[in-house]
């Protein structure tokens, strides 16, 4: 083939072009194009996740700006769950119930609080009660736990619609108590009855409300 | 110029033009090829320049991606500062959330005891008398409940066990067995308080296992009664109905916490 020639030439000149191309994709428009694609990426993601957090954000000045709902349910959680045991506030809010109920002062022959025990975690479910009131479903020693059970016993003298109204009382108490047992039994041949309950309350530790000054950094 | 004149009556006039090239064959090869090479000179120089300017462009715009990134950057940088220092008020509300959601998992199987007795009390026909009851829930094995606070399981974990029941082959939901005595004036009496159980939305199966008379007086009986999941008293069923605090706004709370530790 004379090289010299038009279509020789043509054939190289073509060639050439070809392979200039080739290489100015190659080696800068290709990896050129490919970062800005990339950084193009990076910078949407990175928007995405401004705006996801500038979304948090608002929620949380939102909340810190105005914990009072939070901190009233607080308030009625450490009702149900008290922080500690409370023994006293505890006699004082079932004597209370027991005499609206009809009993007298000392128709409760028996009201006895076993010690609180941690609870394993995850909750387990609700604990079975043993006959001497003591907590069957106790978590093991040094498990750590926010959560421990309160068992309680209790035998009251009374009629049926005392037993009833105990009862009713014991389900709208300020603090939570859940009954596992009830037993009623006649007392000889008179309308009296001798009801034992046993159940659990349960005792959380506060959640500390964060300072003043931390809720208003991020104003 | 040749005119060439026609006898015909019109005249016509005809041009010819002719020309002689006197160049060889390979100095017309050399001139194409030399045309050939000029044209690809300037393809290629465009192609060049193309190439540039697409590249010098490129340049700029990722230039212009870097800067918008950076910026992006720093002001997500900037919003979890803000946020690492409300943390103290998303670990409360966390806690708080938590606290609810306890309550819920460790109270969902109360049940309305004092229902449980009014709806006996309803059920037991005049003449008959209950003397003793006594009814022990059964240790769950813990119940699901649903990030939103939806409890599917009818039973909640309670599985009564050993309460009999009239039918062997029935499959019924219950949570617990009352076992239960007293006095009636006859068997007849004791056959409407099964019915009468029976018929209550609180009791399943009654099922009396004695009856006894004494020398022709009152008949004592003896049975049980298994309780339905009716009797759950759904007291802390609706978190946001216990601590005053909406569903959505404690979801948000759990989202954020989820996102927040990503």
């Amino acid at each position: 083939m004379n090289l010299r020639s038009a279509s020789a030439t043509a054939l190289i000149g073509s060639l050439v072009l070809l392979l200039t191309a080739a290489l100015g994709w190659v080696l800068l428009l290709g990896p050129t194009l490919a970062r800005v694609g990339e950084q193009r990426e990076a910078a949407e993601a990175a928007a995405d996740r401004s705006a996801l957090l500038a979304l948090q954000l608002g929620r949380l000045q939102a909340k810190a700006g105005d914990l009072g709902d939070t901190e009233r349910a607080e308030r009625r959680l450490a009702e149900l769950f008290p922080p500690t045991a409370d023994q006293p506030g505890f006699f004082e809010q079932i004597g209370e119930i027991a005499r609206e109920a009809g009993y007298a002062p000392g128709d409760i022959t028996t009201l006895s609080p076993s010690a609180p025990a941690p609870l394993a975690a995850p909750a387990p479910p609700p604990p079975s009660t043993t006959g001497d009131g003591s907590a069957a479903e106790a978590a093991p020693a040094g498990v750590p736990s926010d959560l421990a059970v309160q068992t309680v016993a209790m035998t009251l003298e009374g009629g049926y619609d005392e037993a009833r109204r105990m009862l009713r009382g014991l389900e709208r108490l300020d603090r939570a108590f859940l009954v596992r047992s009830v037993a009623l039994s006649a007392s000889g041949d008179s309308s009296s009855l001798t009801m034992s309950i046993s159940g659990a309350t349960y005792v959380a530790p506060p959640v500390p409300a964060p300072a003043a000054d931390e809720t208003s950094q991020a104003g | 110029m040749i005119i060439l004149k026609d006898r015909s009556p019109t005249d016509t006039q005809v041009e010819v033009s002719s020309s002689v090239n006197l160049l060889s064959p390979w100095v017309h090869e050399e001139l194409r090829v030399r045309r050939w090479r000029q044209r690809f000179a300037l393809g290629l120089l465009a192609l060049v320049v193309a190439i540039a300017g697409g590249w010098a462009y490129e340049r700029i715009v990722l230039a212009q991606v870097e800067a918008d990134l950076r910026g992006e950057e720093a002001t997500a940088e900037s919003l979890q500062g803000r946020i690492a220092d409300l943390a103290p008020v998303q670990t409360y509300v966390d806690g708080v959330d938590r606290r609810s959601r306890a309550v819920q998992q460790q109270m969902a199987t109360d049940v309305a005891f004092s229902e449980v007795l009014e709806a006996l009390a309803d059920a037991t026909p005049g003449g008959a008398r209950i003397e003793s009851l006594s009814v022990d829930l059964p240790t769950g094995v813990g119940v699901t409940i649903a990030p939103d606070g939806t409890i599917t399981d009818v039973t909640r974990g309670l599985v009564a066990a050993g309460c009999p029941g009239p039918d062997p082959f029935a499959v019924l939901e219950v949570i617990g067995c009352v076992t239960l005595s007293g006095t009636a004036a006859d068997r007849g009496t004791v056959g409407q308080l099964v019915i009468s159980l029976a018929a209550a939305k609180e009791f399943s199966e009654p099922f009396i296992t004695t009856t006894t008379t004494d020398e022709g007086a009152s008949v004592t009986f003896s049975g049980s009664v298994a309780l339905t999941p009716k009797v759950f008293s759904g007291r802390y069923d609706d978190r946001a109905a216990l601590t005053g605090l909406s569903d959505e706004a404690a979801d948000e709370t759990s989202d954020e916490s989820g996102e927040g530790s990503e």
